[in-house]
């Protein structure tokens, strides 16, 4: 798979390219920008990830403590009733938790395809621009055909900067 | 005088005409209904004090678009001159410290007697007054935000140390054998979320933008959260040490009819604001942001007649809410009578 990366003054040009060459079969697409593009982003999965592990951690708690208060080690402390209630919430908060944030931390790292600790755009030393003002396309192609429409279509776009990308 | 303004008074004279009758029909409730409007109306004058404080020291667009709001409830703590005169003179119905025969048993009795209480209660009084005074002649002043910034260090401690001791006088006290040391936090906590849902209601019908809403929802549940937890705290505390001192006073609040009331603070205080501002669609959505106001605002008054009503002991009673509309109405009222004018309009520019 040989790969070319562009750079592009604006966001308006960046987003012409990106349409113009998704419509390119089989290439891949990455931006890297020095801002968050203003164009509202896919709504992401992972709250409902988050909200729905913690509330399944928490009830998971919360029905194995009443499991093992009231059916497999039932224990009378201080004539309270088995199944006493208010002392297990804790528990089931903190489980619920550290469950949400899990699932938080490492269904970001999935989602984001992390950790990836090296990837050929770092070979280029024009990209180091795209943390302060240029706006980057990588294009990973499939065969040499594709390649070079993609090519073709970028010499349309007037990039800032066209370079190949090492396989 | 504004329709708003018209309408608020009609509101409150009915309430205080509701009030009036049920002091000539059963004037064995009129303490502990007065008490518990007193207690829910006043975190509306505190908790606008402490919130203009706070948003003093933080800074934030949300403290602008709420300040008229905010302002008005300063302005209707005049209000508690006349509204102490049925609490002081229903004292001996509400507070069984007062009569000789049960003090003599306290051990708390050097901090429960009548001198003492109204000593604390002037303190109070010259606390608050003194606070809304400056806070009101900051906002008019040309640099209203350094000097705000002055007051708040010192203002926001004499607050929380007036309102813990001012909650454990007039309400902790009902049972004088309860102590718990979260109770005066659960009431500032409290008065300040009161306080931002009714300026989030009165707010939102000026369209502030959909960001600013979004911070006052979530500022909305980190009180509803730290109410909860401390609220919830307290329970836990006294569930598992299980004394003699303290477990009574969750036992009169847990009859059949006041663990219901109990159950709906807890859904509409805690688990239903919780979860609808969890969403920030949610957030942004004004219809959901006046629900969530009106709804902890129905659930800070359910609250006040879960704290106070089962000291009597008695259940709702209808001059319960005659009572607290009487509050409510005059509270809004002289908000709208005495809230500086030019204010609102300075306020859109910040």
């Amino acid at each position: 798979m040989s790969g070319v990366l562009a750079a592009f003054a604006d966001e308006a040009a960046l987003e012409e390219a990106t349409m113009r060459l998704s419509l390119v079969p089989a290439c891949r697409l990455q931006t890297y920008t020095p801002r968050p593009l203003e164009d509202d982003p896919p709504r992401s999965r992972l709250p409902l990830v988050i909200l729905l592990a913690g509330m399944l951690s928490a009830a998971a708690i919360f029905g194995m403590e009443t499991y093992a208060d009231t059916a497999s080690y039932p224990l009378d402390i201080g004539g309270r009733p088995l199944f006493s209630w208010p002392s297990l919430v804790p528990m089931a908060f903190e489980g619920g938790a550290l469950a949400a944030v899990a699932a938080g931390f490492f269904g970001f790292l999935i989602a984001n395809r992390l950790p990836h600790l090296h990837d050929p755009v770092d070979e280029s030393e024009g990209f180091r621009r795209a943390t302060r003002d240029w706006y980057f396309l990588a294009i990973r192609a499939p065969d040499a055909a594709a390649l070079a429409e993609a090519l073709s279509i970028l010499d349309e776009l007037h990039p800032e900067l066209v370079e190949e990308l090492p396989a | 005088m504004s329709r708003a303004e018209r309408d608020a008074w009609i509101a409150g004279i009915i309430g205080l005409a509701g009030a009036l009758i049920g002091w000539v029909v059963a004037p064995s409730q009129v303490p502990h209904a007065w008490l518990a409007a007193l207690t829910a109306w006043i975190g509306w004058p505190l908790g606008s004090m402490a919130l203009l404080l706070t948003h003093a020291l933080t800074g934030g667009r949300w403290g602008y678009a709420v300040r008229p709001a905010l302002v008005g409830g300063v302005c209707s703590l005049p209000l508690l001159i006349p509204a102490l005169i049925p609490f002081l003179l229903t004292m001996p119905a509400l507070y069984p410290w007062t009569h000789a025969d049960t003090a003599s048993h306290l051990a708390n009795h050097f901090y429960l007697n009548v001198p003492f209480f109204a000593g604390r209660g002037i303190v109070y009084l010259l606390v608050w007054f003194g606070l809304a005074g400056l806070i009101l002649r900051a906002l008019r002043s040309a640099e209203a935000d350094p000097m705000l910034e002055r007051l708040a260090p010192a203002g926001l401690i004499l607050l929380a140390l007036t309102v813990t001791f001012a909650a454990i006088d007039t309400t902790m006290s009902l049972d004088p054998d309860f102590s718990s040391s979260a109770y005066g936090m659960i009431a500032a906590a409290g008065a300040g979320l009161f306080a931002l849902a009714v300026a989030v209601l009165l707010t939102a019908a000026a369209l502030p933008p959909a960001e600013i809403r979004a911070d006052l929802g979530k500022l909305l549940l980190g009180l509803v959260v730290l109410w909860a937890y401390l609220d919830f705290m307290q329970v836990l505390i006294v569930w598992q040490s299980d004394l003699a001192s303290e477990a009574p006073w969750y036992s009169v609040r847990s009859t059949p009819f006041w663990a219901v009331i109990a159950a709906l603070v807890a859904a509409a205080h805690f688990a239903l604001p919780f979860a609808m501002l969890l969403s920030p669609a949610l957030q942004r959505s004004r219809r959901c942001m006046l629900c969530v106001a009106g709804l902890l605002i129905v659930a800070e008054i359910l609250y006040s007649w879960w704290l106070v009503l089962p000291a009597a002991p008695r259940g709702l009673r209808l001059i319960d809410p005659a009572a607290m509309l009487a509050f409510g109405g005059c509270g809004v009222g002289l908000a709208l009578r005495l809230r500086p004018r030019p204010l609102a309009a300075v306020a859109h520019h910040g």
